[in-house]
């Protein structure tokens, strides 16, 4: 029921007013910059939202946030928004930061055009219809987003003139009469606003960069294909997101990168026969130390992302107290990520991703004895083998036993998450979504075991450096409540442990993963 | 979806002026609008340029036959849109009468645009009748403008009086429906400072009404002109304080609205 938005491109020859009946100019020529915002992975973009920043050469900036079928707003704002924290107090910070999440918002396409606003306006004075006229258009495109890497595209308007025309609400037959008339001299017609339409145009991809391996695989091709069609996957994904990393742009990331080296371990142990064994052997340990250099930036950046809600159940004198705590984190992290930077930004960590890239490309190369055996054989044979192994750990676990062995488990199990998600596409999907929920939530229980752990054991530390430092009394014995509170969530998960094995050790489970197998080798 | 009603027993106290400046000051700061002109007069109707029309009358408006959505039209301001008013609208209780659950009416109507916009904006008309009922009824918030005089000191007094009265009889009383009678959240209207009864008003307001919204709205020739310039302030008069005030005022709203209350410490 809300605007719909179409945009023309036609001839600088076309003059709407001459054209058209009842439109009239509302506001004359002025230069504008059209940026259309979304997170890394297009988050607006898979909600069905735009969020587009218009800046005049009157030095007023605006965000119109829109969408297909959604009623449009238009706030005067700044500067470029880059976390709904930017955005004023109302419901559009809580409909934005939904989406958003830890994410910000980066320019995918920025437009440059000069503007005339022209209306259809009935008697009343009132505007039935909105178009809105670009000419002298140039477009530059984010790099991450330009599949051919040039940047400008002043080429593509080519001295087209764009009419965006804004149906509104209730007048709908006023839109179709100017799209018509606009129809009629020979333009093309594409959906949306003008950064959309040019999007469209130039073949740039809205949905973003996603973290979620996407390799597209068949299970009959040969295992070292497809292993290393996954291998390359994921070294785009690390390639994708290192830039951001570097720049620190949002925790996302670093978590997408991070995810992607270990995928990439993981895929690599799989690897055994199937690739050769000097690359191999190499590559596992080139990214078991790239792995190594994201974690305490990692670690800091989960401790700080979950600061406030671990401390919003303390009282405020308790909360204000941790405020050390809080700022040594932060500090620390902004440490770790400059350490962090220096490394991805060196040559070395660009000679490996390059190396290996190089050897991913390479058309022919030799594998090991399964390289050439069906992918889905050699597939269902690792899936089978790490759930032999997980099955066997977690048996063996007991109360008695250490929280290693916890945590060796953990890492079972995110061994075989990794395979269920590198090669989904193989997979059978409603068994495949049947088992990795039942992994997922024996992986939950693990991570959360885990995690309490580490994080009480780096509290205590901190407590132990603070109070050397002379810190004040109160802020130790917040700390000590903060630990405690993170031993109970540890000790928690960990008597919720024997259970959520048990109900994972299952018939269910195994029925799952049987269907999965029969599939792949079938 | 959050809705609130500009409503007073009075007339004239600037009910539509407040209701079209706010609908704006919260479209202008990303709000989703939907403002419902429910006044047989038509002011906010008009104030938009939007043709006085009710397709099907108040009847078909009422009953819901084809929804609520048929009606809105955009305005010519981002992110409102309206439901115009127009003179069929002073049978508006005889025809919610004719329905079950007249006083549940104008939220069953809403309810299907609940996903579509953020805030609903009621432009009531003044009195007490079936229709303040099922306004009350759709509301979370009353927000009543106030001049600074004895008589319409006296209408806030006997608003929340009415209000006692009609707790446990408006759905939502009794535990069933609408789960709160609304807020009351009134404002000064329409304040010049050159007159001191306007000042013992408001000293009395601020003494005696917590929920007082602490931005008041001056007189000025500038508010009156909104009739003449068939727009919200802001798009005449940007910078003044009119302007500023209903942008204050909107904000005290969206923070009470939209702010969640500090967290409860439980350590």
């Amino acid at each position: 029921m809300s605007a719909t938005v179409v945009t023309f491109v036609g001839s600088h020859h076309l003059e709407p007013e001459a054209s058209m009946d009842g439109l009239v100019e509302r506001n004359a020529a002025a230069p504008v910059t059209t940026v259309l915002l979304d997170t890394f992975d297009g988050r607006l973009h898979a909600a069905g939202l735009l969020a587009i920043v218009e800046e005049t050469g009157a030095g007023t900036t605006e965000l119109l946030v829109a969408g297909d079928g959604a009623v449009p707003v238009r706030l005067a704002v700044d500067a470029r928004p880059r976390t709904a924290a930017d955005l004023p107090v109302g419901p559009l910070p809580e409909r934005i930061g939904r989406l958003l999440d830890v994410r910000v918002l980066l320019p995918v396409l920025e437009v440059r055009s000069r503007r005339r606003r022209l209306a259809v306006v009935d008697d009343e004075g009132k505007e039935r219809v909105r178009v809105d006229v670009h000419v002298d258009v140039a477009v530059d495109v984010a790099g991450d987003r330009d599949d051919d890497g040039d940047a400008e595209h002043d080429d593509a308007a080519d001295g087209a003139v764009f009419f965006v025309v804004h149906a509104l609400v209730g007048y709908a037959a006023d839109a179709a009469r100017v799209r018509d008339a606009l129809g009629r001299h020979g333009t093309r017609r594409v959906d949306g606003e003008l950064p959309v339409a040019l999007a469209a145009l130039l073949d740039v991809d809205l949905r973003g960069i996603s973290g979620t391996p996407g390799a597209e695989l068949d299970r009959r091709q040969s295992a070292l294909s497809g292993f290393r069609a996954v291998l390359d996957d994921l070294a785009a994904t690390i390639d994708a997101n290192r830039p951001g990393t570097i720049d620190d742009l949002d925790p996302e990331f670093l978590h997408d990168l991070r995810v992607a080296v270990r995928r990439t371990r993981s895929i690599l142990g799989h690897a055994r026969h199937v690739l050769p064994g000097t690359v191999r052997d190499r590559a596992r340990s080139e990214f078991q130390e790239l792995g190594t250099i994201t974690s305490p930036a990692r670690d800091l950046d989960v401790q700080v992302l979950e600061w406030d809600d671990l401390v919003s159940t303390f009282d405020a004198e308790t909360a204000a107290a941790l405020d050390p705590v809080r700022d040594l984190l932060v500090r620390r992290r902004a440490e770790a990520h400059d350490v962090l930077a220096a490394e991805l930004s060196g040559t070395s960590c660009a000679e490996l991703l390059d190396r290996w890239r190089a050897w991913l490309d390479e058309p022919d190369v030799d594998g090991g004895t399964q390289a050439d055996d069906p992918l889905g054989e050699v597939v269902a044979d690792r899936i089978e083998r790490t759930q032999r192994r997980l099955l066997r750990d977690g048996r063996a676990i007991d109360d008695g036993s250490p929280a290693a062995a916890l945590h060796e488990l953990r890492k079972d199990a995110k061994k075989l998450r990794y395979l269920f998600e590198c090669f989904a596409s193989i997979l059978p999907a409603a068994p495949r979504k049947r088992f990795v929920t039942r992994l997922k939530r024996l992986q939950d229980v693990l991570g959360e075991h885990q995690d309490a752990g580490v994080h009480a054991a780096q509290l205590a530390s901190i407590a132990r450096e603070l109070h050397a430092s002379g810190v004040e009394a109160e802020t130790l014995v917040a700390i000590g409540r903060l630990v405690e509170l993170q031993e109970r969530r540890c000790t928690d998960a960990r008597a919720r442990f024997a259970d959520t094995f048990d109900e994972y050790d299952s018939d269910r489970t195994e029925a799952a993963l049987s269907k999965v197998l029969g599939k792949l080798r079938r | 979806m959050r809705t609130i009603a500009l409503y007073s027993i009075k007339g004239g106290v600037g009910k539509t002026t407040a209701a079209v400046n706010l609908a704006d000051a919260a479209a202008r700061s990303g709000t989703r609008v939907l403002l419902w002109d429910l006044d047989a007069q038509g002011a906010a109707t008009y104030c938009f340029r939007i043709r006085p029309h009710v397709a099907g009358g108040v009847r078909d408006l009422v009953r819901g036959s084809d929804g609520l959505e048929r009606h809105v039209r955009a305005t010519d301001r981002t992110g409102i849109d309206l439901v115009p008013a127009d003179v069929t609208l002073r049978h508006l209780d005889l025809h919610l009468d004719r329905t079950k659950k007249p006083t549940r009416r104008i939220h069953r109507l809403l309810e299907p645009l609940r996903e579509r916009y953020d805030l609903v904006v009621l432009d009531c008309p003044p009195g007490v009748t079936l229709a303040t009922e099922s306004v009350f009824a759709a509301t979370d918030v009353l927000v009543v403008p106030t001049v600074p005089s004895t008589l319409s000191r006296r209408t806030l007094t006997q608003l929340t009086d009415l209000l006692d009265e009609l707790v446990g009889r408006l759905p939502g009383g009794d535990g069933s429906g609408h789960p709160r009678m609304p807020a009351v959240w009134p404002f000064v209207s329409m304040l010049d400072r050159r007159r001191s009864l306007h000042h013992a008003v408001v000293a009395e307001l601020i003494e005696h009404v917590p929920a007082l919204l602490p931005t008041p709205v001056p007189t000025a020739s500038v508010v009156e002109r909104i009739g003449v310039e068939r727009a919200p302030l802001a798009a005449y008069a940007p910078r003044h304080p009119a302007t500023a005030a209903f942008d204050e005022l909107w904000a005290e709203i969206a923070r009470r609205l939209w702010l969640p209350p500090p967290a409860a410490a439980t350590r």
